[in-house]
């Protein structure tokens, strides 16, 4: 017996779907709840977005015709009900929902209740600025907690050897988005704190906000407040803040920028060697300088003092030799006093020793005469 | 938090820069300073240089 194999090409099948699905009268003209993500707007007025439950998710087009027609401004976390057919485009082997119209249907579930998460853990003081633990820039380990072999952990291990390379790093791998994604962070969480971490970096690339689920697990952030080791969220997003952004003790916007907040730059260091260098060399200038100086001063002070001291010795030798001076016969002479000497040359001190006619010689400090007593 | 090795050096680095910042200091003293300054530049100098992050898979045993 012999099997005829039938091999179908990819548009056949496509083809063949949309012919099912187009002839299906339940999926025509059918209303779906549901929430807004992922909202676009086309250049030619068209208007595109998701529409998600808990579970599932289903690509919505609204053409320009009835976009036009809408009462209100779609916004992403929209709750809304959309009427509307499936139909299925071969080409991508997709299926969307055309949409005719669109109504309100409410505040969206899954925001609505992730706001009141939020706000519960607000309440408790799990955000507050004043549990948040400082960052060591000179770590010897940092945890990282991502998925494996993404562009996110390169990322981080890329930049932490070109900015700190003394850091070691422990890779705690884990699925970020999924339905075991909440388990397994939890998962690597809890093994990152039996490390000698100086620091946790969690997070993953970027991701459309209904793949961040996990990183709004309640049991994830309550361990992220519990941790020892300050942790650093880098979740990459635009708009979007996870609760683990809020509860981690500091948070970037992509995993490089994560790596940057857990280290010191090696450049920033070398700079600052060269600083530290030219700042002691110049101190040791300027001591030696003052040393310098203060040599100089110690001479100057030895000078004037030696100079001091001999001024007032010849000063004191001056005033000896005036007092000298006037003690001396010629010094009293000088004042206007004269020696009178008899003719034997000796000096007469008394007028009674004299007698009319005597010659008696008078010396005065400049010169002598000789004269006659006349008269006693 | 505890400090690291590179940290309590760094730490030092800039008490001794802070030290001969207030120019009270002997020249004997600037000196020893400056020559133990310069040792822990070129010890972080080479720590940074010769550092190579090793990088460890950490998986549970389950």
């Amino acid at each position: 017996m012999s099997l005829t194999r039938v091999v179908y090409s990819v548009s056949e099948v496509n083809r063949y779907i949309k012919n099912v699905v187009n002839n299906d009268q339940n999926l025509r003209f059918l209303s779906v709840k549901g929430e807004i993500s992922n909202l676009k707007y086309g250049a030619n007025g068209h208007v595109y977005f998701s529409l998600k439950d808990k579970e599932s998710i289903i690509s919505v087009c609204l053409f320009s015709t009835y976009a036009a027609k809408l009462k209100f401004t779609p916004q992403n976390g929209d709750e809304i009900i959309v009427l509307g057919s499936i139909d299925v485009y071969p080409a991508r082997g997709s299926y969307q929902l055309i949409a005719v119209n669109v109504e309100q249907s409410g505040k969206g579930d899954i925001l609505y209740e992730l706001e009141q998460l939020k706000k519960k853990l607000a309440l408790e003081g799990l955000f507050d600025a004043s549990r948040k633990k400082p960052i060591n820039l000179y770590p010897n380990a940092i945890g990282v907690i991502t998925a494996a072999n993404s562009a996110a952990i390169k990322d981080i291990i890329f930049n932490i050897k070109r900015r700190y390379p003394i850091a070691d790093i422990y890779f705690f791998p884990s699925q970020v988005q999924g339905e075991n994604a909440p388990k397994e962070l939890l998962q690597a969480f809890n093994l990152s704190q039996k490390y000698p971490l100086d620091t946790i970096i969690i997070g993953r690339g970027g991701g459309a906000s209904e793949d961040l689920g996990a990183f709004n697990d309640e049991t994830l952030v309550r361990a992220i407040a519990e941790s020892k080791i300050p942790v650093i969220a880098a979740i990459g997003h635009e708009i979007d803040s996870t609760l683990v952004d809020y509860v981690a003790d500091k948070r970037a916007s992509t995993p490089t920028g994560a790596a940057e907040l857990a280290t010191i730059d090696r450049r920033e260091l070398e700079l600052h060697f060269q600083d530290a260098l030219d700042e002691m060399k110049q101190c040791l200038r300027d001591t030696v300088e003052v040393q310098k100086e203060e040599i100089e001063n110690a001479k100057e002070d030895l000078d004037r003092m030696i100079q001091d001291k001999i001024e007032l010795l010849k000063q004191k030798v001056e005033l000896r030799n005036e007092q000298l001076s006037s003690l001396s016969p010629t010094g009293i002479l000088k004042r206007g006093y004269s020696i009178t000497l008899d003719e034997s040359g000796k000096p007469i001190t008394n007028a009674k020793t004299q007698k009319i006619g005597n010659k008696i010689r008078t010396i005065y400090y400049d010169g002598e005469t000789i004269s006659k007593v006349e008269k006693i | 938090m505890e400090q690291t090795k590179f940290e309590d050096k760094l730490k030092r680095l800039d008490d001794i820069v802070n030290a001969m910042s207030q120019k009270t200091l002997s020249l004997e003293e600037s000196l020893a300073l400056y020559e133990e300054g310069n040792k822990i530049i070129t010890e972080l100098s080479k720590t940074l240089e010769e550092a190579e992050s090793k990088v460890e898979k950490i998986i549970e045993s389950k």
